[in-house]
């Protein structure tokens, strides 16, 4: 990895190299998963998934990734 | 001025003796009206908590059977009860178990169009149900009715846990829908992925025990959080909810 790239990490142990400023949240977890049943924190903040398009990612974010589940 | 009987002084000792639970923490949970929709694994070991801990009025919903594999993890059901409703067994045990509490079976399933005589004059609507179409209902009348809804949720391993208040105030931190405006049927659940009863145990026990606080009057983080719970790792985690400033339930509903 390049001294200028930027990462975000994603469920304490994934890395993934993004560009900042430019990368939407959205973007990422469409790399990640194409799993729509799933919710997604940047640094243990709930973001609704209608903002997952307008959220930026800048680098060194934690992002908690999980799906949503109904059993009881 | 209402107070605890000899015996009941007794029976309760152990919790009355807690610091913020106290007599007059016991008297309002003999007050207070719960409704548990789901009588599957949650349920069970939520219902039989809240009726030992004294909650004084408890509903039962759900309109399902027992069948042989919800043994393991259904704790208040028996080989005796197979094909029975769940709803009446379980309600058939809490009344053994503490004869103080009024017991309230409704053999349905939850709709939204039932809300308001279902869910009339409760304390807490605890959900404990098996699939989203219900959570979604449950939210959705929780709202309207501004009751306050404490919704636990496992599969496999792992729990999810988060309390909305509904009262106007908190409502910033959003609601179900705000989290999960995406599911569908092929997110996980206990027939497709499987479930720990032990770990059904921990997120039961842990939800029982946010039901207690918050009829005592205590204030809870969950209440703009949820809560992942990894029955695994032992690290649970708490996240800040946000409500969606769109949502199709909360979003004209108190404050934003």
């Amino acid at each position: 990895m390049q001294a200028s790239q930027k990462v975000v990490t994603i469920n304490d142990q994934e890395q993934v190299v993004i560009e900042p400023g430019v990368s939407s949240l959205a973007e990422l977890v469409s790399k990640f998963t194409l799993d729509n049943n799933v919710a997604v924190a940047i640094d243990s903040k709930i973001i609704p998934h209608r903002l997952w398009g307008s959220t930026l990612l800048f680098g060194d974010e934690q992002l908690t990734i999980f799906g949503a589940i109904a059993g009881g | 001025m209402k107070s605890l009987t000899d015996q009941q002084f007794v029976r309760y000792s152990r919790q009355v003796m807690m610091e913020r639970w106290g007599e007059a923490g016991q008297l309002s949970l003999a007050d207070a009206k719960v409704v548990i929709i789901g009588c599957g694994g949650l349920g069970n070991t939520v219902a039989s908590l809240l009726a030992g801990a004294g909650v004084g009025h408890i509903t039962l919903m759900d309109d399902d059977n027992v069948e042989l594999s919800n043994l393991p993890r259904q704790l208040a059901f028996d080989m005796g009860d197979i094909a029975n409703a769940k709803v009446l067994a379980l309600a058939n045990r809490l009344r053994e178990q503490n004869e103080d509490i009024a017991v309230t079976p409704l053999l349905q399933r939850f709709e939204y169009g039932c809300a308001s005589q279902c869910l009339s004059g409760a304390t807490l609507v605890l959900d404990c149900s098996d699939n989203f179409a219900t959570r979604y209902a449950i939210n959705h009348a929780c709202l309207d009715l501004m009751l306050p809804l404490l919704s636990a949720s496992v599969i496999g391993w792992h729990g999810q846990m988060l309390l909305v208040i509904n009262d106007g105030e908190h409502n910033s931190h959003g609601c179900y829908q705000c989290l999960f405006n995406h599911t569908d049927d092929r997110a996980l659940n206990c027939n497709t992925a499987g479930v720990s009863g032990a770990a059904v145990a921990i997120v039961a026990s842990y939800q029982a025990n946010e039901a207690i606080r918050f009829m005592l009057g205590q204030k809870s983080t969950l209440s703009s959080s949820l809560m992942l719970i990894d029955t695994i790792s032992l690290d649970n985690k708490k996240l800040k909810r946000t409500s969606d400033p769109k949502c199709a339930v909360c979003a004209n509903k108190g404050k934003h």
